[in-house]
């Protein structure tokens, strides 16, 4: 009788004492969380200041802002990576201002010649200054 | 909070029209024998060292690498890089959008190089 009331004493110690092991562990992980959760706190915060403090012209805000729904001509860019370069060569040797005696021809080539220095990696601007050339200028290209 | 939200959003789908684009083209070009090598971007972390304010964060770089044909020299991939560069247009789109690396690979290896959006960006004033 004894023996079966201490069993029952121990199994009472061991269902008690069980909660309090776990104990430490489950406030352990609180006081981690809780530590994240400030460093996250504090971090956004400190990112939040350093962004404040930055003083935009609004100038520069508003080209920024219309610049992100601004359209790019991806194929003029990819024509620009293939082809802009031989253009650029063929332009630069029929438009150079050493080509033309004749002084009115001579600023009329100095001026192309500069815009096509200007855009030398600019397809769709080559094609057209091509164009310009040929008809200014008096040339085939 | 709200407009923030709404922003968020079309900044995300204007990045991904932004490299769409640029693929599409790339894939038509090498297709229609233009291009000897084909081009494609993508989003990469980017170089800290490049930052500025409008960067996004662990997705600031715009990086065109080469896919397949022919391997680029380094002087291309130079020129790859600077016709990027040259066009304001698209180099303020970039900044705008969060971009602040621009890294051009090629098709083996990380070889490469990379610029900094900011220097290029044009825009009358300094961006932190």
């Amino acid at each position: 009788m004894t023996n079966i009331l201490l069993q029952i004493v121990a199994d009472t110690n061991h269902a008690a004492l069980k909660p309090k092991s776990s104990a430490p562990m489950q406030s352990n992980i609180w006081f981690w969380t809780t530590i994240a959760e400030l460093a996250i706190i504090i971090f956004l915060i400190v990112k939040h200041k350093r962004h404040a403090k930055i003083n935009y012209d609004s100038n520069l805000e508003n080209a920024l802002m219309n610049s992100k729904t601004a359209n790019v001509d991806m194929d003029n860019v990819m024509d620009s990576i293939n082809k802009s370069r031989d253009l650029y060569k063929q332009l630069s040797t029929k438009c150079h201002p050493d080509r033309f005696l004749d002084k009115d021809l001579n600023i009329k080539a100095n001026d192309i010649f500069q815009e096509i220095t200007k855009n030398q990696r600019n397809y769709k601007r080559l094609l057209e200054l091509k164009e310009t050339a040929q008809i200014q200028l008096n040339i085939t290209i | 909070m709200w407009h923030r939200l709404i922003d968020w959003f079309s900044d995300v789908r204007e990045r991904y029209n932004i490299v769409r684009d640029f693929n599409r083209s790339a894939k038509n070009s090498f297709i229609s024998g233009q291009a000897p090598t084909l081009l494609e971007a993508r989003t990469t972390v980017g170089d800290f060292g490049f930052r500025h304010a409008f960067s996004k964060f662990m997705a600031g770089g715009f990086r065109i690498k080469a896919l397949s044909g022919q391997p680029l020299e380094k002087k291309e991939l130079i020129e790859i890089g600077k016709v990027v560069l040259d066009n304001e247009e698209l180099v303020r789109k970039l900044v705008a959008l969060g971009w602040d690396t621009l890294e051009v690979h090629d098709v083996k290896g990380f070889n490469g190089c990379k610029w900094a959006l900011k220097n290029y960006a044009k825009i009358g004033g300094y961006i932190q």
